[in-house]
């Protein structure tokens, strides 16, 4: 088969081919359990297998057939560019090293560091909304969570 | 039990909670971006050591005032808070360019209090009855009942129904993490101790609706901001006056019971809701040809609708344990972590804290009348408050919330990984709302199965399950749900529903 020039291989094959893989893993990961516990996830895990090829199956046809892969994704149909997400890996990494600061920390210090850096990265530039936003925050999760509900952060 | 409901719903705290969440409901459905479930999932943390009444009824009241809420904007900015409110969007809009923007927002204050009050009054109505019959449910029926609220995935994906199932089964799978609820053995934990007991559903759902919409978000960091728009000095009448009301009142009937149906039908939320309300209120009309250029008997139709979706989804909810809506699901994880279990239960042994929350919810809705009349005009500024400040809020009461749960750090890397694992299905076009029904419904569905299996001894699973009646009814619906995505597509075609981004609603909602 000659494989045209503008051929591009749609995402549907690559997220069909993770999740197989994903089920497959799990389906092995049964065997390390007792049998009669395993009976059940072993149904889910080989439905989800199914799925997860029939996934795979359709984003091989719309390869071929980009033209109907377009017309019933329109819009959807972009792939993912790094220019677009980088920005939501970047507010999760940051979420992420809140967290571990908020763990190995103190979680109002984390907090401190971290409401002022996520509002810089969302374009803020002003320091007074910055420094009201940061303590009317740490205030208002002292004061109910703390104060109210008795929620024991670590120190 | 009447004075035991009086005093639930005369105390300080509840009468707190229903003004709270009234105002706050209003404000969240009126930021574009932020909706229902999301305003829900990030609260239910505040309410943890409240009483469960005064707990409850501030969550309903989230979930309706912010479907109304959704409208104002919609009204006033051509920017619909919520999906539930494009169709709003179309004929509000209209009417402010023509100066009229202040009457459109009180015929949908009037609307969406009018259907929201139904709609709880329905729900006090119907839902003891449906309880009562779920006492005839044994393990086979809650299994084809898990299957059941499974089935209707795909209306929740119609996009994509393929997607849309491996979403649903990928919930179930993840509900299979932590000790077997039959045999008691540990699996997929992998020697984690947070692990053992499961994922832990609230902590999942903020990271699926709160993280992931925050990620969302930034996707705009950079661009040219949508500036919002002036609007026009508002001024005039803002009530209908009665005999504008006494024109309405078929439209408010028929599309209030629309609305209760429409929320009755699991999967089917306030924009289906919404747009089955319109159409048919366009069907009915004498003045067909103003409807999209300003008609307020459109904006009638669909506000009166989308919040009678709100009483008519909690109906299933509350009675059977079936979460239609992502908003729905979040809300049963409320009722969970307060300790009520839906079902016949509910209307027994915790009967007066049940309906303390039915009647607390339809002053919900009256409240959210006169708050509107009061306030609507106003909340339009909210949406002045730039993303910068909301996000570190939202991210922060994420955290904070999933900690608070069982003040454990793994609910917060819970929360992370599926606010990441949100995103990127979102990116994918994979719906969340599925997952969190598979998650809710997992330990039902295999409970279920594995009871029925040793019910059924030595008889073929299928054959006994034939010879119960209910197992019957439930098949034929499940058969049904599975044939509803064509009939919601037809039925989406025939009101010539436009896509929901080109009515300036946020597509990535789940509302």
């Amino acid at each position: 088969m000659v494989l045209k020039k503008n051929f591009s291989v749609v995402r549907e094959v690559w997220l069909g081919l993770g999740l197989s893989l994903f089920a497959l893993f799990f389906l092995w990961q049964c065997n390390n359990l007792n049998q009669r516990a395993a009976q059940y996830p072993r149904i889910m895990l080989t439905i989800l297998l199914i799925l997860s090829a029939a996934l795979l199956v359709q984003g091989i046809y719309y390869s071929f057939q980009p033209g109907r892969y377009h017309n019933r994704y329109g819009k959807s149909n972009k792939s993912i560019q790094w220019k677009v997400v980088i920005h939501p890996l970047f507010v999760f990494g940051t979420t992420l090293v809140y967290l571990a600061l908020f763990h190995y920390i103190n979680f109002f210090v984390a907090t401190a560091l971290f409401v002022p850096l996520l509002m810089w990265i969302f374009g803020e530039r002003s320091v007074l909304p910055i420094l009201l936003t940061t303590v009317g925050l740490e205030l208002f999760v002292y004061l109910v969570f703390v104060q109210l509900l008795h929620v024991y952060f670590p120190m | 039990m009447i004075s035991e409901i009086l005093s639930n719903l005369l105390s300080l705290q509840t009468i707190l909670a229903l003004v709270i969440g009234v105002a706050g409901g209003m404000v969240i459905g009126a930021l574009p971006g932020l909706g229902a479930t999301m305003g829900i999932a990030i609260l239910i943390p505040v309410t943890y050591t409240m009483e469960p009444v005064a707990a409850l009824v501030m969550l309903t009241a989230i979930y309706t005032s912010a479907i109304y809420g959704g409208s104002i904007t919609a009204i006033l900015l051509h920017t619909p808070g919520t999906p539930a409110s494009a169709a709003t969007a179309m004929d509000g809009y209209q009417l402010t360019i023509r100066g009229e923007g202040l009457r459109a927002i009180g015929m949908s204050t009037v609307g969406s209090m009018i259907g929201g009050t139904i709609s709880g009054v329905m729900l006090l109505l119907i839902s003891p009855p449906l309880a009562r019959f779920s006492l005839q449910f044994n393990a086979p029926e809650y299994f084809l009942l898990a299957i059941f609220g499974l089935s209707i995935i795909g209306t929740l994906s119609a996009d994509n129904l393929l997607k849309g199932i491996i979403s649903g089964v990928l919930g179930l799978c993840l509900a299979l993490v932590g000790y077997d609820i039959v045999y008691g053995t540990p699996r997929f934990d992998y020697g984690i101790t947070a692990l053992q007991s499961g994922i832990q559903t609230v902590p999942a759902l903020i990271g699926l609706f709160s993280l992931s919409q925050v990620m969302i978000q930034a996707e705009n960091i950079g661009a040219k901001a949508n500036k919002v728009t002036e609007t026009a000095e508002l001024k005039g009448r803002f009530l209908p006056n009665l005999q504008e009301i006494k024109l309405l009142i078929p439209n408010f009937i028929r599309s209030s019971i629309l609305g209760i149906v429409v929320g009755i039908l699991p999967g089917a939320g306030g924009d289906i809701g919404s747009w089955v309300g319109y159409n048919e209120a366009k069907r009915f009309s004498k003045h067909k040809e103003e409807f999209g250029k300003g008609s307020i008997e459109g904006i009638c139709a669909s506000e009166t609708a989308n919040n009678a979706v709100t009483g008519g989804s909690l109906i299933p909810l509350m009675t059977l344990g079936i979460p239609g809506s992502s908003a729905a699901a979040v809300l049963l994880g409320g009722l969970m972590i307060h300790g009520l279990t839906p079902g016949s239960g509910l209307f027994t042994n915790q009967a007066p804290i049940t309906y303390s929350i039915m009647v607390g919810f339809i002053l919900a809705n009256l409240l959210m009348g006169v708050i509107g009349i009061l306030a609507a005009r106003y909340v339009v500024k909210v949406v002045k408050v730039p993303y910068s400040i909301l996000a570190p809020v939202i991210v922060v009461l994420s955290v904070v919330g999933a900690y608070a749960i069982n003040i454990s750090f793994a609910d917060c890397c819970v929360m992370l990984i599926f606010g990441f694992l949100g995103y990127y299905m979102r990116k994918f076009d994979f719906p969340t709302a599925p997952v969190v029904l598979g998650l809710i419904l997992g330990s039902m569905a295999e409970q279920g199965l594995l009871r029925s299996l040793i019910m059924a001894k030595d008889t073929n699973l299928l054959v006994y399950y034939l010879s119960r009646p209910i197992c019957v009814v439930l098949l034929l619906m499940i058969v049904l749900a599975i044939f509803a995505p064509v009939l919601m597509n037809l039925l989406t075609r025939r009101m010539n529903k436009p896509d929901v981004a080109e009515t300036g609603a946020d597509a990535n909602s789940d509302d």
